[in-house]
């Protein structure tokens, strides 16, 4: 029923006087048509056993009430003189004493003094029980891929949250899931919303929000089903309910709170200014670290060098060079001590033919060995070289081959200068070596021998097995024979 | 930058596929790597290609690409699914 409306009840008989008890009968029965909520002020309140009686007043007027039965009782607990009310009730008219008033059969404190008590209520029970810890309070990603918006889809929180994370983060995707944000239903509604973002669809952050409201509207974030379901929520919940000072349960339990939904959108993604800054200053980073570490290597290029010979051509060559003055060192200390054991052989102390000092002997192959090596440590060196880009193959190859070949050449003239030295080589010459038969010990004085003696000469090729016919004595020379 | 151009293709392809956060994550691991002393050159080298195309990929998603607003729709019960999202559709009225 509308109020404000002229209703004109049609009598059955106009003629005809009623009495004083029909009239306030048949108003009962009329107003007993109107059903509904009414708010005021508790004033006149006298309680009784089995009923009650209070008014409701507001400025000039007032609304006598009455309460039985059960109803009465329990709200006999809660009444107080001057609250304010919510009460629900049928309107009616006492007969006896024709006096208008209200049979109630619900009341309720009302406004926000109700609901704030509520909310303070409510806020240290799920405190005592640890839902707004600090520790329970996740981190949020730095880079959501995904953004899960739960909110109504009129108004302005909507709005404000999209334009403000794609004005941010262009290069995210936000999927939104529409609920009421208002009344009874919108508990529920929330709670599935976050319930199925958790359950099919794992987006990275959750946004809840909603526009400012009054205590009253704001409600479902007040309630413990809702704080219950945001801490519930494996996936991290932002919130951005309502202007600056609101405060809801839901904020204290979400895993970061905004004050607005535009907050929220600022809160679930970074900026892309900021970010732009960033991978400036990255790809700066990234040059001079890698200038950087240029630089470091080329420094270390020759140290690491003479560690790894091979990692570098200059560092080969002088390898290479170094092994060959060896070589040439070991020739030459080889033949100063053959030329000086043949010294002594010639001169008579010893003569073991054919026989180089025993650590000389293999002089050649080692040098030759020492050749072959370099010759494997180049091709092999040469082999890793080669997948170098950049490198100076062909100098370098040039100047290896040069310093082989010049190397080679040396061994040549050595070797034959090895030969030259042997003892066999002497007799080449033209000299030949004397013994008496059945010695090794060379002569080198004519009285050594008497005349008849069997004596033999060694020549360059072969022997001769001779006597002596003469002799010519003579006194020793300065090493005549001898060279 | 020197190098092959099959490597390039191939690096490039794989960076289209990482995530945002990804990127970030791997040029951060780059810029580690790169500080290091005892890196070999190649490795470096290699190193700092793909922090340029990180760089590259990065800015590509941050300039050109537009959030993509969809509305989920359904319920877990029976089918969820998403259709586009319009703001100018919808509603422009305020709270």
């Amino acid at each position: 029923m509308r109020i404000g409306r002229r209703r004109e009840v049609r009598l059955q008989d106009e003629e005809r006087i009623y009495t004083v008890a029909e009239v306030n009968r048949l108003a009962d029965g009329l107003l007993q048509e109107v059903v509904l909520w009414v708010e005021g002020e508790v004033s006149n309140l006298r309680l009784y056993p089995q009923y009650l009686f209070f008014s409701l007043s507001e400025e000039e007027a007032a609304l006598p009430c009455v309460m039985f039965g059960d109803a009465a009782r329990e709200a006999s607990h809660v009444l107080r003189e001057g609250m304010r009310v919510l009460a629900h009730g049928r309107l009616g008219i006492y007969v006896r004493r024709g006096q208008y008033r209200m049979n109630v059969h619900q009341v309720q404190e009302a406004g926000e003094g109700k609901l704030r008590r509520e909310f303070f209520r409510l806020m240290r029970k799920l405190s005592a029980e640890g839902l707004f810890d600090e520790g329970l309070k996740r981190p949020l990603p730095s880079y959501p891929e995904t953004i899960g918006l739960v909110t109504s889809l009129e108004g302005a929180a909507v709005r404000d949250v999209i334009i403000n994370v794609t004005r941010r983060y262009p290069c995210c995707r936000i999927l939104v899931r529409g609920v009421r944000v208002q009344g009874e239903e919108a508990v529920e509604d929330i709670i599935s919303a976050i319930e199925t973002f958790n359950r099919a669809c794992p987006v990275d952050v959750l946004i809840l929000a909603r526009g400012g409201g009054s205590l009253e509207d704001l409600h479902p974030f007040n309630t413990e089903e809702v704080v219950r379901a945001i801490r519930g929520s494996s996936i991290p919940v932002i919130t951005g309910v309502g202007h600056e000072p609101d405060l809801t349960l839901a904020d204290l339990a979400a895993d970061h709170r905004a004050s607005t939904p535009t907050g929220a959108a600022e809160a679930a993604v970074p900026s892309s200014a900021e970010i732009l800054a960033l991978l400036r200053e990255r790809s700066t980073s990234l040059e001079a670290l890698l200038r950087r570490m240029l630089h470091l290597r080329e420094r270390d290029l020759s140290l690491l060098a003479s560690r790894k010979a091979f990692r570098d051509g200059e560092v080969f060559l002088g390898q290479a060079r170094q092994r060959l003055a060896e070589g040439e060192a070991l020739l030459q200390g080889g033949m100063r001590e053959v030329l000086r054991r043949e010294r002594e052989r010639v001169e008579g102390r010893v003569l073991v033919l054919g026989r180089f000092p025993r650590q000389y002997r293999d002089l050649p192959r080692r040098i030759s060995d020492t050749y072959a090596k370099m010759r494997a440590s180049f091709d092999s060196w040469w082999r890793w070289r080669e997948k170098e880009p950049g490198w100076r193959a062909e100098e370098l190859r040039s100047r290896m081959s040069s310093l082989l070949s010049a190397s080679s050449g040396k061994l040549e003239v050595a070797a034959s200068r090895l030969d030259a030295l042997s003892p066999l080589a002497v007799l080449s010459r033209g000299y030949a070596i004397a013994t008496r038969r059945g010695e090794s010990r060379p002569l080198r004085d004519s009285q050594e021998v008497a005349e008849g003696e069997a004596v033999d000469v060694r020549l360059h090729r072969g022997r001769l097995f001779c006597e002596v016919r003469g002799r010519e004595l003579r006194g020793e020379g300065p090493g005549g024979e001898s060279g | 930058m020197p190098g092959g151009k099959g490597r390039d293709d191939g690096g490039e392809a794989e960076v289209e596929e990482m995530t945002f956060g990804g990127i970030m994550r791997r040029l951060e691991e780059i810029a580690a790597a790169l500080e290091k002393q005892d890196l070999e050159l190649e490795e470096g080298l290699k190193l700092f290609e793909e922090g340029v195309s990180l760089v590259r990929e990065a800015r590509r998603r941050l300039t050109e690409a537009g959030a993509r607003v969809e509305k989920l729709i359904g319920s877990l019960e029976e089918e969820l699914t998403t259709e586009e999202f319009r703001l100018e559709e919808d509603n422009l009225a305020g709270d």
